[in-house]
């Protein structure tokens, strides 16, 4: 049986970049067809226990959110100040 | 011998042409420690009531803590003071880099500058050695110009030089004083104070080591953020402020088109943020004096002629120039960074002030007429570039307009156009949305400076002021009472340090009500009750009942009246600043209460019971 599978743009903004694959800022994830932002955020054990903020297309979203084909989706840390 | 402070106070008297020396004991720095209560006891004692910013009797003072130069991460900060020319209030600034390191390494706590000189001076410090010349080839020139011609003169690469700008020697009130050429005191208008002294600069050099009690906490806390790095500091140590923005703009609290909106496009803040920075135009990380975390983007552009003497674009630059005028092009903000510090411009001041005009040219309330002909629209960085010019001489009416910032010249412009002015008792505010950051909401209202994002009414932030250590390191309450205790030798608590930010709260406090500036002020501006434009925040705002009960419950926990803000009587005398109310007898509540620790010191349960009375 053929799994569908969706591939998803990563990005890791400052204080993440030091858990993305590679040393990169910037990766892709293969994830199964209606996969929500928590199962790409389970991919990086890292990020388990930290409060992050997740973007899908340019807008927020939770770890609820169902995931597509080509979503690009960004992951970052609460700003507090600067 | 003292430890952490070296008991010096230098004082220039610069219409006399005289300094002298002020021992005030280790009593003075037990209640003081440094920053902004140093600050705020010369305010009330030396500026008289009502006097004019920007008139010799104001002073100048600038204010080292207890920790600072001594070599640990994030010790290289100092305060400047005066009485603010942008609020007429309590004006206070932090700044990091060489500079305050360098004064207290000089043997000096502070500088306090009276009066004025008849011709522009400088000053020179070589350790107990203090000199006012002549600063006639100074004038007018580029900040760094001055640093160049400085340690020339000085033979001295590592002269370390704090000076007011162009924008300083204009009167521009929200210019800065400017240190390291890329450090800043940014908010509240000291530069123009020190201009007005025709005082163009301090420069200094030190041979001494600040003596500590106990150097255990300073050996184990450098080597804490060394190891820690990676999970503390990572984001400041490879990216530096900025980095981040991208969350502001999902959460809906991103600064853009003067408060207006909330969110950008994703693509155009993702090209001015620090990750593109880093990527395209950052020559190097640099750090301050004795600090490992190295925060400070050091840019460069061939094309544009930016170089990383002047660092590069902070947090606060990217917002108020980048985002809040939608000015996308980074070779650009990067320059107007650059000129800010050439000109010793205050970059949040400048693009706040600069967004009220867009927005009123937007509107048609301010016209080619009013400009000379200069078109103000949104993502116009080479018209803002001139706009900068303009207005750090104070040429043409648009530069004279907008020199006072933007609640005066709303004021000069009328049309009902204060209503588009985002300040706190008359400073701009920062690049953080209270309607979005429930931090923010609670301090700007209640911070003595007003607008400002940093100082602030929050006791860490506060306490860092205090003391002269940087806010971004990752140290807890305890720690910062151990390292004051290693510096001092002093047995302080951490029901200590609170009192510490407790009396320069209150101190300031007084000072503001002296100055007329009253519970009213304690405010947010009309913009910041209105709904943001997009994104999920556009569906909500922030109630004037709901500032009303933070100002109540901050006064409450602080020991002031709950209705006036008047600090008590009973309080003050706690706090040990009792002979204070001497300089502001009449706004200090008179209870006749024993004298009794604010709940902000003792805890949450006697602030509950303060409520009950």
């Amino acid at each position: 049986m053929v799994v569908a599978e969706i591939r998803v743009a990563v990005r890791f903004h400052a204080e993440l970049a030091r858990f993305a694959p590679h040393g990169s800022q910037r990766a892709s994830a293969e994830l199964p067809d209606g996969a929500r932002a928590a199962d790409l955020v389970a991919r990086y054990p890292a990020l388990a226990q930290r409060r992050i903020v997740i973007g899908v297309n340019g807008e927020l979203a939770t770890a609820e959110t169902v995931l597509h084909d080509g979503d690009s989706v960004d992951l970052l840390t609460p700003m507090s100040g600067g | 011998m003292p430890n952490g402070f070296w008991n010096r106070i230098l004082h220039v008297d610069l219409t006399a042409d005289r300094t002298w020396v002020e021992t005030p004991g280790e009593e003075f720095f037990r209640i003081h420690l440094g920053g902004r209560s140093l600050i705020a006891h010369y305010l009330l004692k030396e500026v008289p009531p009502g006097a004019d910013p920007l008139e010799p009797e104001n002073v100048l003072v600038f204010a080292a803590g207890v920790l600072t130069g001594i070599p640990f991460p994030g010790a290289g900060r100092h305060s400047v003071g005066a009485k603010s020319p942008m609020t007429g209030a309590f004006g206070e600034s932090e700044s990091g880099g060489f500079w305050g390191a360098e004064l207290k390494h000089a043997g000096w706590d502070g500088i306090v500058v009276h009066g004025r000189a008849d011709k522009p001076v400088y000053l020179w410090i070589k350790d107990d050695k203090v000199e006012i010349r002549d600063a006639a080839h100074l004038w007018g020139k580029d900040t760094d110009w001055v640093e160049d011609a400085l340690r020339a003169e000085h033979g001295d690469r590592l002269v370390r030089v704090a000076q007011a700008g162009i924008a300083g020697e204009n009167g521009v009130r929200f210019a800065l004083v400017v240190n390291d050429l890329n450090e800043v005191a940014g908010r509240t208008g000291t530069g123009a104070v020190m201009a007005s002294k025709k005082l163009k600069a301090i420069a200094v050099r030190g041979s001494l080591k600040v003596p500590v009690a106990d150097n255990t906490p300073f050996r184990d806390t450098s080597r804490w953020v060394i190891d820690t790095m990676e999970e503390n500091h990572y984001a400041f140590h490879h990216f530096g402020t900025g980095g981040n923005i991208l969350g502001k703009h999902l959460e809906g609290h991103l600064i853009v088109r003067n408060f207006q909106d909330g969110q950008w496009t994703p693509e155009q803040l993702q090209a001015i943020d620090a990750n593109a920075i880093a990527a395209q135009y950052r020559e190097k990380m640099d750090g301050c004096w004795a600090c490992s975390v190295r925060c400070k983007k050091r840019v460069r552009d061939e094309a544009m002629g930016v170089l990383p003497k002047f660092g590069g674009p902070e947090y606060e630059t990217i917002g108020s120039i980048g985002t809040n005028l939608t000015i996308d092009n980074l070779p650009i903000l990067m320059l107007l960074n650059q000129r800010l510090n050439v000109l010793g411009v205050d970059s949040v001041s400048f693009g706040t002030t600069v967004a009220w005009a867009m927005e009123c040219y937007e509107r048609g309330l301010l016209t080619d007429a009013d400009t000379g002909g200069i078109p103000l629209r949104w993502g116009d960085g080479k018209t803002v570039l001139q706009v900068l010019e303009l207005v750090a001489r104070r040429q043409g009416p648009l530069g004279e307009l907008l020199a006072d910032g933007a609640l005066s010249a709303a004021r000069k412009l009328g049309r009902d156009s204060e209503q588009y002015v985002v300040h706190v008792k008359g400073l701009e505010v920062a690049m953080h949305d209270p309607r979005g950051m429930p931090r923010m909401l609670e301090n700007y209202p209640m911070n003595p400076t007003g607008g400002d994002h940093t100082g602030g009414s929050a006791h860490k932030t506060s306490l860092r002021n205090t003391v002269g250590v940087c806010i971004f390191l990752g140290y807890d309450e305890p720690r910062v009472t151990e390292l004051v205790k290693g510096a001092t030798g002093w047995s302080v608590d951490d029901a200590d340090m609170r009192t510490v930010v407790s009396r320069g709260l209150a101190l300031s406090r007084m000072f503001n009500l002296r100055e007329g500036i009253t519970a009213e002020d304690d405010k947010l501006p009309r913009r910041l009750h209105e709904p943001l434009l997009k994104g999920p925040l556009s569906t909500s705002r922030i109630d004037e009942s709901q500032v009303k009960q933070i100002r109540t419950d901050y006064y409450v926990s602080q020991g002031w009246h709950a209705e006036s803000g008047l600090p008590r009587k009973s309080t003050l005398e706690a706090l040990g600043i009792g002979n204070y109310a001497q300089y502001a007898a009449q706004f200090v509540w008179a209870d006749e209460q024993p004298a009794r620790l604010p709940p902000a010191v003792v805890g949450v349960a006697e602030a509950e019971e303060r409520h009950a009375e």
